[in-house]
């Protein structure tokens, strides 16, 4: 078991790789480091469950996230409401959970509070123009049209028939306008007012208090198909979706599968499974010339790993029959034609390990004219294995200080010296020996066999002390490393946990094994990652929520 | 009372394009009039990043001494304004030396609120930073404007009103307008004015009559919120009103921007307009930075605004291509390596550029009695670093212009003590000069007292 990580953080991990109902598989918290969240929750205060029972699932209310709400307008009006070009939320640090959707990073603040005035205005005005395209009904000054325009856009904005007061609400706002102009004003003013209101901006989850299920409340089928759509879509329901929901299609997991299924079929699949990724490992798009200082990094390759990267987690899980190994294994050389040439000219693209080697996350994860086994080591304990790691010291660059002064030592010289001092050593024995076996690509993705002295490579290196038995152990290469981790019940455990985690905009807890593992008994077996997606987005608990 | 003195050709020949060749102060008439009341005092801080070269940013003088006619290379612009500055050196931030993480986000999160972090390194800072501090003391309005691309801010996000209430800056200059002087008549255009300037249309545009609403629409989101609020649960509820506080606040806002928009100060009738102009939306920097910097000085003209914020957010890319330099590694790595120097003299000058032009801009509004819009201010120029290469968050090189009403002596070049002088100092210093009689901000272990001699 982990006892060298428990040495390195100070906290008790789960020694077992699909944690049993009372082991507690979400403890550990290993975020980013960033911005307070929600504890996560327990189950104290509740009886137990009865044999059967959908587990309990806490769930924050959600803000739309500066994407969901972009998606949103876009979907509420057809396509026909333009942003404004430098749209934006701001938000400070990094949510806790890992995933923007967490509601610390999407807190309103008065800027943001502006940023959706302002917004608000923009896509109202945007309408104006375009209302004899989009309007159901003619023009007239009495609230008929405008009403009807409600029954069509606001059912759509709120994610469900609008209740007679939001409607009497919203139409008090068309009628601030008279004049010539009364009837495109009053649209603007409603579309300015609803735009802003609490039931577009936030997925709200009221329920009813569920027959016989102590502390949970059951969702109505509306707020049903907003779980579903948010999660599958980053976005609204569409109207068929609404209409099962009207027609209580949404009311049973079997349902539920099935409408997902299809909703994976849809475009807006492959960005919301894109956004799960890159929140996962944390990435982030180096800028050229500046993060990276290698001339070969150019804006469009930049792209083109950004672009390859979408398509391949796209593919990984929406394609059916793709499983989790081949995510962490495949051997297929990138598709896209920019990066093709790249490699062509760089003596070709080297062994690949799906995930492992996508150039954009090498390159994400990497310092700016070197690659950073580190950095890498810890991506994988955080991010594939889910353990719990903590923050360098606050001192930590201390060492570094002395490290500059040996410019030329190399990736493993350097580990050597830093591993002499006993604080560093605690953690970096850890990560770094994990690290270096992603040392043959280098900060931009780049296969290489030597190093820059002409010293030949060494990519072996060894997995010590992770959080389950059948990770340990040293590899030769990266390839042998993704085979060990593809085919582990630890990273299939991880994964689910982190794909709960995006669904539900939190940290897991203890509270949270019960679905947990009951999303991971039903897709591992098969380890494809479409079920995955199938099994988190109809479980039982979809159509609940644990009370607060 | 107050009168502008800006006037057009001024505003179009320093303007650099044709995005700011536009009615920016409408006057409707030429003659001054007797000043009675005494203005207001403002507070601007401005921000560059990646500190400084002091060896070029100091002055060779005494300290208390008066300033040199010409300053050093990396202050040379602002020479012309030596009556009105005083140089502060060295101001140290404590507070970022008990912060573990990343050097921008600590000395980011720090240098203004001279507290730590919530949480993580990425995470807001645990008090207010001074200029809302000071705001929320007072009862003031606050600008907060950047220059940059509204995602450039990074690891600088620096303004908070409260632990973890991150305050957002407008990088749009011409939304900085749209916000302050929404639903507010159209300023008329001014006698004989610029060919080639598009005149204002007569009748007010849909967006302009939707601004005029903005306080009824406002009110009604608030609205929207109770009934929601009363079905949720007890943490959801806390977010619903968290979210709902800001609505009313937003609302107050508008309605005392309504209030105060095209009546620049109490009996100052006619004299100025202080309308809505149109900028644009200029995309070059130095053009951007120069519509902010009017922005600034037009907010507080108008009293929109006492207390203004302007952050260069460029901390990181900046090639300062339009000074022909086009640093390759950008402008934060060539920082770090101190090279080439030329070229980081050329572009930390830049910023004392820029700095002329927000004191250009202030300068030129009339305040009456002799005194200007800058003679009534302290505007505070401000980095995170002291050194720029090391990254040293002591030993920051602060410019303070302005003399507060009479309140401040000018023209002098300080230099503390070692270890005598702290942000938080020059902070309480600052709020002691606003009237604010309290001797601590923030954490650190210089978080008490005041600049000696100041």
């Amino acid at each position: 078991m982990g006892g060298g990580l428990g040495a390195c953080t100070g906290v008790v991990v789960s020694p077992s790789p699909v944690a049993p109902a009372a082991a507690g598989a979400g403890v550990g918290q290993d975020g980013n480091g960033g911005a307070q969240a929600d504890a996560p929750i327990d189950d104290g205060n509740l009886p137990p469950l009865p044999p059967g029972s959908p587990c309990r699932v806490g769930a924050p209310l959600r803000r739309l996230t500066e994407t969901q709400y972009r998606n949103a307008v876009r979907d509420v009006f057809g396509g026909q409401a333009a942003l404004a070009t430098d749209f934006a939320l701001a938000t400070v640090g990094t949510p806790e959970s890992g995933f923007t959707t967490d509601p610390s990073y999407n807190a309103v603040d008065l800027s943001v509070s502006r940023d959706l005035m302002d917004s608000a205005e923009t896509v109202a005005l945007s309408l104006v123009d375009k209302l004899p395209a989009i309007l159901p009904c003619a023009a007239t000054p009495d609230p008929t049209c405008a009403g009807a325009f409600l029954d069509q856009f606001g059912r759509r904005a709120f994610r469900r028939p609008l209740t007679d007061s939001e409607r009497e609400l919203l139409l008090r706002a068309f009628a601030l306008s008279s004049g010539a102009d009364a009837f495109e004003d009053g649209i603007a003013a409603m579309v300015a007012t609803m735009l802003q209101s609490p039931q577009f901006l936030y997925q709200t989850e009221l329920g009813t208090p569920a027959d016989g299920e102590v502390g949970m409340l059951r969702l109505t089928g509306y707020e049903v198909a907003s779980r579903l759509s948010f999660f599958l879509w980053d976005s609204i329901p569409d109207d068929a979706l609404l209409d099962a929901a009207r027609d209580g299609r949404l009311g049973t997991a079997d349902d539920l599968r099935q409408i997902a299924d299809g909703m994976l079929n849809d475009p807006r699949a492959r960005p919301t499974i894109a956004r799960f990724a890159r929140e996962w490992l944390h990435l982030l798009v180096p800028k050229p010339g500046v993060d990276r200082s290698d001339p070969a990094y150019t804006q469009d390759l930049s792209d083109a790993m950004q672009s390859e990267l979408d398509r391949f987690v796209g593919d990984s899980f929406l394609v059916p029959g793709t499983s989790i190994t081949d995510l962490l294994t495949s051997a297929a050389p990138p598709g896209n034609p920019t990066l093709s040439a790249f490699y062509d000219q760089n003596g070709g693209s080297g062994p690949r390990s799906g995930l492992l080697t996508q150039p954009a996350i090498m390159t994400s994860i990497a310092n700016p004219s070197a690659s950073s086994p580190i950095r890498r080591g810890v991506m994988v304990r955080r991010k594939l294995t889910c353990e719990t790691f903590p923050v360098p010291p606050k001192d930590a660059q201390s060492v570094e200080g002395a490290l500059a002064a040996s410019p030329t030592a190399s990736a493993r010289e350097r580990s050597a010296l830093r591993n002499m001092n006993s604080r560093c050593s605690v953690c970096h024995s850890l990560i770094d020996p994990l690290g270096f076996g992603f040392e043959a690509y280098d900060e931009i993705g780049r296969y290489r066999t030597t190093n820059g002295d002409g010293s030949p490579i060494d990519a072996s290196g060894d997995f010590v002390d992770p959080i389950s038995p059948e990770l340990a152990g040293p590899f030769a290469d990266l390839q042998e490393l993704g085979q060990r981790l593809g085919s582990s019940p630890t990273v299939q455990q991880c994964l689910t946990r982190q794909l709960f985690r995006f669904n539900y905009g939190r940290l897991d807890g203890s509270a949270d094994t019960c679905a947990i593992s009951g999303v991971l008994e039903r897709w591992a077996p098969g380890m494809d990652l479409r079920d995955l997606m199938l099994e988190m987005a109809s479980a039982d608990e979809v159509l609940f929520r644990r009370v607060q | 009372m107050m009168m502008m003195k800006m006037n057009r050709r001024t505003l179009l020949r320093g303007a650099g394009g044709a995005t700011l060749a536009l009615p920016f102060l409408e006057l409707r008439s030429g003659q001054a009039r007797a000043q009675t009341a005494s203005a207001p005092k403002r507070l601007v801080f401005y921000f560059n990043g990646e500190g400084n070269l002091i060896d070029r940013w100091r002055p060779s003088v005494a300290s208390g001494a008066a300033l040199p006619a010409q300053l050093p290379p990396t202050l040379a612009a602002i020479s012309g304004y030596k009556s009105k500055l005083n140089l502060l050196y060295p101001i140290d931030n404590v507070v970022a030396d008990t912060m573990g993480g990343n050097d921008h986000n600590k000395a980011g999160r720090s240098l203004l609120t001279c507290n730590v972090f919530t949480g993580g390194e990425t995470s807001g800072a645990a008090g207010p930073s001074i200029d809302q501090y000071i705001k929320q003391k007072l009862g003031l309005t606050s600008l907060e404007l950047r220059v940059g691309d509204p995602n450039d801010v990074g690891e600088y996000q620096m303004l908070f009103s409260g632990p973890g209430q991150a305050v957002t800056g407008e990088s749009n200059p011409q939304r900085v307008f749209d916000r302050l002087f929404g639903g507010v008549a159209a300023a008329a255009p001014a006698p004989g004015s610029v060919s080639g300037v598009p005149s204002r249309p007569a009748a007010p545009s849909a967006a302009d009559r939707l601004a005029q609403k903005r306080s009824d629409v406002m009110s009604l989101v608030s609205e929207s919120f109770t009934a929601l609020r009363s079905q949720a649960g007890a943490l959801d509820r806390q977010r619903l009103d968290a979210h709902a506080q800001r609505v009313q606040e937003l609302e107050a806002e508008l309605q005392s921007l309504a209030s105060m928009a095209g009546s620049p100060s109490a009996g100052a009738s006619g004299a100025i307009g202080c309308g809505k102009p149109v900028i644009g939306t200029p995309t070059d920097h130095p053009t951007r930075s120069k519509a902010q910097m009017q922005n600034a000085a037009m907010a507080m003209a108008c009293n929109l605004a006492q207390v203004v914020t302007i952050q260069d957010t460029r901390y990181d890319v900046q090639p300062f291509e339009w000074l022909g330099l086009n640093l390759p590694n950008g402008w934060h790595a060539s920082v770090h390596d101190r090279s080439p120097l030329p070229m980081l003299q050329q572009g930390y000058g830049w910023y004392a550029t820029a700095f002329k032009d927000l004191l250009d801009a202030m300068d030129a509004v009339d305040e009456g009695n002799g005194t200007t819009l800058l003679d009534n201010s302290l505007v505070v120029w401000i980095t995170e670093f002291g050194d720029g290469a090391t990254h040293n968050t002591h030993g920051i090189p602060v410019v303070w212009a302005g003399k507060l009403g009479g309140a401040l002596r000018t023209d002098r070049y300080l230099q503390f003590a070692d270890g005598v002088s702290s942000t938080n100092r020059m902070f309480v210093t600052i709020m002691n000069l606003f009237g604010i009689a309290e001797n601590t901000f923030g954490v650190g272990s210089r978080n008490t007292g005041t600049l000696p001699g100041v």
